[in-house]
């Protein structure tokens, strides 16, 4: 049943990212071109339309992040506390597997809007530089010094390159997943009012929020830190405080519990607690 | 079309009412196969236990019989739909009977009345 | 005729509000229910409960001896009283997504369903009138062969042909081993098809025998009946 989910899931979502990475995908190219050719097409019409583009450009690829996370919420709520809930409650799969599926779509669109925006900076500025970026990444790749950078990386950050890149992958991922975790909780909260869902869903975001806050901070406020506390309690020179992969480590570990207790809460509230207009 | 059905007497009599009206009118002549209780069912827009119950009912009065392998059919039996036919007569002469003495007719009154009648409808 | 469902003392409380007020029911397969109510009076606590869209406050409630679950929602068919499906979508796709997920759900039946009520499969569900809604939202119902129908309010919004027509399905669709559950207001226009019913008043059963008993006892309709003990 989970496949099945997760393909219904798909499949109900992906013309919409598809738009989206569309929109992205002309403006990336409109703006490169407009760009080089306003080099050799000197006029002020274009220098407008090019700096609009840019602007629109910029403004995509950051927003695009927030549509993510906004579309994904959007669908959450839809389909299981709005009218569609009542489709979504009477099938017959448990509601570990609905949970599951929506999670693993879920992050697989956040990860293909990540790649979309990588794609999208590398194609503008391959045209922005002339030079084929693509080719230019993997020749530095290729030819980088990994025994001279692993070294340096032990010595600076107390571990090898190796962890460092697996363990913010994996870091990322969880980071998101508590992101999800932490919005979906709030809008469950939300729909156990029968007015006002969206001000409780706020109110109840606030509160998680600050409950997680105060968590942080009472439970091993000098070594929990977050991937920019870790870098900002680095002491270069003397050795690092903490090793870094510790420092995402436990990183991750926080993101995770706290994921769990959102999900569980979650998972409470739409089996026993659901509210359905 | 449902069949037409009064809102405030018990189903199951009126559907009963109303197949004994289809074996004695020759709707269902005797040995003829009766269609499955679904079927009748959805025929007379019924909830098919209702039907059950009808034709029950109707097996009860000798007016229909069940071959285990073939279905329900209508009795053979003359007599039986005779006896039937003179008893529907009897109720409706007697409550037609009731209504003209209610109206003010007497008895010789009622009987010229009917002949007339007769007599007049077959111009 | 076995018994399909079986509540013992089942409550629902809002607060102080009592939704259900320890009702006590049985519903066997085989028979036509009429579950009637006035607004307010538990009905729609009922039927999300029985559909796992309510968790009950206390007491029991069973589907084949089963707790509810995805095991009875699988065997248990629900048409709510207003449209659940994505609008967006197109006919055919709601037809793929529950043969996919209901093993009981026959799609050639629906096909022919859509094809008897002129209903084009390639139509969106945006597209389509109140009436036609109505009678998607039916024929999926229809056809899962599943063990309790249940279906709230099937022909309110729907013009008197369509309704004969819906009733006419309900009752070919009759299977000896299945309980059927019509919650409606609209009694009169039911109540041939029915043989049983439930009266539920203030979370409360008030009344649970046959539509003929009722016009035996009271020389009542079932709906003229239904008059009388709800009098406002």
């Amino acid at each position: 049943m989970l496949g099945k989910l997760i393909k219904y899931e798909f499949k109900d979502t992906y013309k919409l990212f598809c738009l989206y990475y569309a929109i992205l995908a002309v403006l990336t190219v409109l703006g490169a071109i407009t760009v080089r050719s306003s080099e050799f097409i000197p006029s002020t019409i274009l220098t407008i339309i090019m700096a609009l583009t840019m602007i629109a450009y910029i403004i995509m690829m950051w927003i695009l992040g927030l549509i993510t996370i906004m579309a994904l919420c959007s669908r959450f709520n839809k389909t299981m506390y709005g009218d569609r809930g009542y489709l979504t409650h009477t099938l017959p799969v448990t509601k570990a597997s609905l949970l599951a599926s929506k999670y693993i779509v879920a992050i697989v669109w956040c990860i293909a809007s990540v790649a979309v925006m990588f794609l999208s900076v590398m194609i503008f500025g391959s045209f922005l530089s002339g030079e084929n970026l693509f080719t230019s990444l993997i020749f530095e790749i290729s030819h980088a010094k990994w025994q001279a950078l692993d070294e340096e990386c032990r010595e600076v950050l107390g571990c090898g390159l190796v962890s460092i890149a697996v363990l913010t992958i994996i870091a990322l991922i969880v980071i998101v997943m508590h992101l999800l975790s932490f919005l979906w909780a709030s809008i469950s909260i939300g729909q156990l009012a029968n007015e006002k869902r969206r001000l409780l869903s706020i109110f109840a975001g606030i509160g998680l929020w600050f409950v997680e806050f105060l968590l942080k901070r009472l439970v091993q406020p000098e070594t929990y830190s977050t991937v920019v506390d870790g870098l900002a309690n680095l002491r270069l020179g003397n050795g690092p405080i903490l090793h870094f992969d510790q420092a995402l480590l436990i990183t991750i570990a926080a993101e995770l519990a706290f994921f769990a207790i959102e999900t569980l809460l979650i998972w409470f509230i739409s089996s026993k607690r659901l509210n359905l207009a | 079309m449902p069949w037409k059905l009064d809102a405030d007497r018990p189903i199951f009599i009126q559907l009963v009412e109303l197949l004994q009206m289809d074996i004695l009118s020759g709707k269902y002549k005797p040995g003829d196969k009766l269609s499955a209780v679904r079927d009748l069912a959805q025929e007379a827009a019924v909830n098919p236990n209702t039907m059950q119950k009808a034709l029950a009912e109707l097996e009860r009065l000798g007016l229909v019989y069940t071959e285990r392998t073939s279905g329900r059919f209508v009795t053979k039996d003359q007599n039986l739909i005779m006896n039937l036919k003179k008893e529907q007569a009897s109720v409706v002469i007697k409550d037609f009977l009731d209504k003209m003495k209610k109206i003010g007719y007497d008895d010789a009154s009622i009987l010229e009345f009917i002949k007339e009648t007769l007599e007049r409808s077959k111009e | 005729m076995s018994t399909l469902i079986k509540c013992e003392d089942l409550t629902k409380k809002y607060g102080k509000k009592l939704a259900l007020n320890g009702v006590n029911l049985e519903i066997e397969g085989g028979h036509i229910y009429g579950l009637l109510g006035p607004n307010g009076s538990g009905k729609t606590t009922f039927i999300k409960i029985l559909n796992g869209l309510l968790t009950p406050t206390s007491g029991e409630i069973t589907v084949n001896d089963m707790k509810i679950g995805p095991e009875t929602k699988a065997i248990v068919a629900y048409l709510p009283d207003h449209t659940y499906l994505d609008l967006d979508v197109k006919a055919k796709d709601v037809i793929l997504l529950f043969s996919d997920f209901y093993q009981d759900f026959d799609r050639d039946k629906a096909y022919e369903m859509l094809e008897k009520l002129d209903i084009d499969p390639n139509d969106r569900i945006k597209t389509m009138s109140k009436g036609t809604k109505e009678k998607v939202n039916l024929i999926l119902v229809m056809s899962r062969k599943a063990s309790v129908y249940v279906l709230d309010e099937p022909i309110a919004g729907v013009d008197p042909a369509a309704r004969e027509y819906i009733l006419n399905m309900i009752l070919s669709n009759y299977n000896p081993e299945a309980a059927v559950i019509i919650s409606t207001h609209l009694i009169a226009d039911v109540e041939n098809i029915l043989d049983k019913v439930i009266f539920i008043k203030k979370g409360e059963i008030v009344e649970s025998s046959s539509v003929d008993e009722i016009r035996e006892k009271h020389h009542l309709s079932v709906d003229g009946y239904f008059r009388e003990v709800f009098k406002c």
